[in-house]
């Protein structure tokens, strides 16, 4: 047909190649789930009895608490951590600019903490005899225990989340429609419920949403906190069956298939969000507030900010300092228990650990250059080579956003389980960097996809019209020009990577352990001091590497 | 043998049809400019030209080859058309300096490193950029930017130019000056060139002859005097602003709308039609005023101050009037 010939014939086969890619990492894992779901005897090749387990599992009273645990933990994650995060984002709108800068560095701590983390550190706070009963002579284990500890130890985890996303919708609508509506008779009360408040919802909803999906996704926190007081959410419930006999696939799948559904809506919703409102404020009239100058106001911006970085931050943090470098749990926070044995049994050679590490810097180092060259391809086809098919490839990009861990993790052991495969990954090291990738690609998509966008496609033309073919584009002007973006994505992947935990528990091959599953161990044996060394090895490298990230994405060509 | 041809073009976006059976013919040597409102598909038939879109039907010939032929299934790529092509924001790439960004179509072409110096040295002075050739072009004002944008098409010693809006980035000045400069650089190279634009400064800057557009088809074609002094219709006259837009009835004729030209309406004590002025203001070196004549607005020019307010006699060189259809 004539329209083949559009474009030389490199087009479709970059457009083919990344759409190959895209299907393997991402489309088998998810049809293999929906089939499994569908067809109970799917792993002996038998399409018999479809939906007959679809209806009994949905109704199983076990599924269906799960179900309604999960919702309930997101909702009420989200409120928690909106209601943290909005009074703070609007104290932080009045600040001057150096101390919000130190603020915001502050609660980007946070992000460098994985929940499981998280939860063991306020484990070793707040339960009997931990570090809050040694000091001041209260423990908080029941409160800890119960759907309020866990809703809590979530919310201060992720509430920067929102925090960040609602304050910058606040700099950029800047203090002039406020002003505006001054200038038209409005209370400073009335100003802000009729016109601060709704400009600023959509980017608190939006980030809310994102709260919920992540909640919803997390494993590490209800594994931790809630089996001590047998609280399940689908995806600890998706955990125990595979991990108890007999395994149930059948039901495994339908729970995935749930959770990747409510995941999807709520990350539709937040698309649907972003783009309605995107473009709704204008730009031109970038004013940001002026900092304020009463010292009232400003002394308890202080206090406010002070307080809950105290409890986000720097209490979890010094939880996992403290017991990295105690002798034993039981000798309790006293000069005699200071020791560096488990930093030393962490780096001993040939330990564990260092095999851990080992294993987890090559796995996170493979899937920062797979990720970065695949998030490059793809990109450049979804945005330079729209063609017919274009809605598809967009897709499967967009679809890893919504499917939590446990569900990819799962997914890969349906597909790659099934007996005509003549080779399979499975049990290697390389389900694990399937599992990364399709877990981790959409950090560098989403970012490639968004700076190349920015870039002028007049720069691509004029390369066309001066003799250029599409490698030649890509290599001389587009590669050279988004590499900065590709090396940041290339961080972000790795420092995630290193600390990932659902995929890593669920597949890692026989003996083979990550830091994640590492530290899960650890925690699991009691040999907890150990776990939180690499915890906090783990937490410093996120940070290095996370902040050399940023430092080089910002060296992009304006 | 440079010149180019275009014929029977179709092209649709879905359900929208941009271009409608659009024939046009640009003679080697001369500078044809598309003119149209946005969304009349000039830009469309530039990138059509250019071979960055292909149409659903329809062929192009140019160079002396033919690029596009839906027919035969011929479709020659960009890359294999040898044009150059100045586009609206530059499109310099950041990352090279204006050297290499001007050096890129030569080695494209696997000219000798030798030879390509050289010819970026001459380009580069021909636009009189000699002296930034090792900046970004982030250092560099927008009407350097453009100049960078045309020795680049230009380096490649092309027959056939394509500009897109070429001045419509830059201020008021600077336009002007930009525009002298390609009319210079053009006609000496003999180069056959396409511009699109929606400005008609711009047009009436660059143009041997202009093409106006409308809803996809080509409306009328000629040299920018012809153009403005006989408009095909009111959507051309209005386009165009090419005087003011009067019914025929006031000069006793059948037609429902005639032009008459800007400068044939002159105030006169004499003169038949009485108007009242609404505001007047002054611009280019004379007195611009609206004046209200039974109901409808004329634009008349004069040497001396109007005041909103006055009546006025005005008196119309009845040779300017043209009877205009639809």
């Amino acid at each position: 047909m004539y329209h083949r010939l559009n474009k030389s014939r490199l087009a479709p086969a970059l457009w083919f190649t990344s759409l190959v890619t895209l299907v393997i990492i991402v489309g088998l894992p998810m049809i293999a789930i929906i089939l499994f779901a569908v067809f109970p005897k799917i792993n002996e090749l038998s399409l018999t009895a479809p939906f007959s387990l679809l209806i009994p599992n949905l109704t199983d009273p076990r599924l269906s608490g799960a179900i309604a645990n999960s919702l309930m933990l997101s909702a009420s994650v989200t409120a928690v951590a909106a209601l943290t995060a909005l009074p703070l984002s609007l104290l932080r709108a009045r600040m001057s600019k150096r101390q919000g800068q130190f603020w915001d560095v502050c609660f980007l701590i946070p992000f460098l903490i994985p929940p499981y983390i998280g939860s063991l550190a306020w484990m070793q706070l707040l339960q009997r005899n931990g570090f809050i009963e040694q000091l001041f002579g209260f423990h908080a284990g029941a409160m800890l225990y119960s759907f309020t500890g866990i809703t809590l130890v979530m919310a201060l985890n992720l509430f920067p989340l929102i925090y960040f996303s609602a304050s910058r919708s606040l700099m950029v609508i800047g203090s002039r429609y406020g002003d505006i509506a001054r200038v038209c008779g409005a209370n400073p009360l009335s100003t802000f419920f009729r016109i601060d408040l709704p400009l600023v919802l959509p980017a608190l909803v939006s980030s809310g949403l994102i709260v919920f999906i992540l909640t919803i996704e997390e494993f590490g926190t209800p594994e931790i906190l809630g089996r001590r007081f047998g609280f399940e959410v689908m995806v600890t419930a998706v955990h125990d069956k595979f991990t108890n006999w007999p395994v149930d696939l059948a039901g495994a799948s339908v729970l995935c298939c749930v959770l990747i559904l409510l995941a999807f809506l709520a990350y539709r919703g937040q698309q649907m969000i972003v783009a309605v409102y995107q473009t709704q404020v204008d730009a031109n009239g970038f004013a940001t507030a002026e900092p304020s100058t009463s010292v009232l106001l400003r002394l308890s911006t202080v206090g406010v900010f002070a307080l809950v970085a105290i409890i986000a931050v720097a209490l979890p943090l010094a939880s996992v300092t403290a017991s990295a470098f105690m002798d034993t749990m039981s000798g309790g926070l006293d000069r005699d228990n200071f020791s560096l044995r488990n930093m030393q049994t962490v780096f001993a050679p040939g330990s564990d650990a260092i095999n851990a590490i080992l294993t987890s810097l090559s796995l996170a180092i493979a899937a920062a250059l797979l990720t970065a060259l695949i998030g490059f391809l793809v990109a450049f086809t979804l945005v330079r080579l729209p063609s017919r098919g274009t809605a598809m490839l967009d897709f499967l990009s967009i679809l890893p956003n919504s499917i939590p861990g446990m569900a990819v993790a799962v997914g890969l052991i349906l597909t790659w389980n099934l007996p005509f495969w003549p080779v399979t990954p499975y049990n290697t090291l390389l389900i694990l960097l399937l599992a990364y990738l399709c877990l981790m690609l959409p950090y560098p998509i989403r970012m490639l996809t968004t700076a190349l966008r920015q870039l002028p496609t007049s720069l691509d033309h004029a390369a066309y019209v001066a003799g250029a073919n599409e490698i030649t584009v890509i290599r001389r002007i587009l590669a050279p020009l988004l590499a900065p973006v590709a090396f940041a994505a290339g961080f972000i992947v790795f420092a995630i990577s290193t600390r990932e935990l659902v995929t890593s528990l669920m597949l890692s091959p026989p003996g083979v352990e990550t830091v994640a599953t590492f530290v899960f161990r650890q925690f699991d044996q009691g040999s907890m001091n150990v776990g939180m060394a690499m915890s906090l090895l783990t937490i410093l490298l996120s940070a290095v590497v996370i902040g050399a990230g940023q430092r080089l994405a910002g060296r992009t060509f304006r | 043998m440079n010149s180019l041809n275009l014929h029977g073009i179709q092209k649709s976006f879905g359900q929208t049809d941009v271009l409608v059976d659009v024939d046009l013919t640009v003679e080697a040597g001369t500078f044809v400019t598309l003119l149209g409102p946005s969304g009349c598909g000039k830009t469309t038939l530039l990138r059509i030209i250019a071979g960055l879109d292909a149409p659903d039907s329809g062929t192009v010939h140019g160079r002396g080859m033919t690029f596009v032929d839906t027919q035969a299934g011929i479709f020659i790529p960009p890359q294999a058309r040898e044009l150059g092509y100045v586009f609206q924001d530059y499109g310099l790439w950041p990352h090279l300096t204006v050297a290499e960004n001007v050096a890129f179509p030569l080695q494209m072409r696997a000219m000798a490193k030798a030879d390509i110096r050289e010819r970026v040295t001459e380009v580069l002075g021909a636009v009189q950029l000699l002296n930034h050739a090792d900046k970004r072009p982030e250092k560099l004002s927008g009407g350097q930017k453009q100049r960078v944008s045309i020795a680049r098409a230009l380096a490649g010693k092309p027959s056939l130019m394509l500009f897109d809006e070429p001045l419509s980035n830059l201020d008021a000045n600077l336009r002007e000056e930009l525009g002298y400069e390609i009319r210079r650089l053009t006609r000496e190279l003999g180069l056959t060139c396409i511009n699109v634009t929606h400005d008609r400064r711009e047009a009436q800057l660059l143009s041997d002859s202009i093409a106006l557009m409308k809803d996809g088809r080509i409306h009328q074609v000629g040299p920018p005097d012809t153009l403005f002094q006989n408009p095909i219709d009111v959507w051309a006259a209005t386009f165009l602003d090419a005087g003011n837009l009067l019914p025929g009835a006031l000069f006793g004729l059948d037609t429902p709308t005639v032009l008459v030209g800007r400068s044939a309406a002159t105030v006169d004590p004499t003169g038949t039609l009485h108007g009242l002025v609404t505001a007047t203001l002054y611009i280019d070196d004379r007195y611009e005023s609206l004046i209200q004549v039974e109901g409808h607005q004329l634009k008349v020019f004069t040497a001396t101050r109007l005041n909103p307010g006055d009546s006025v006699c005005l008196r119309i060189d009845t040779r300017s009037v043209r009877s205009l259809s639809g």
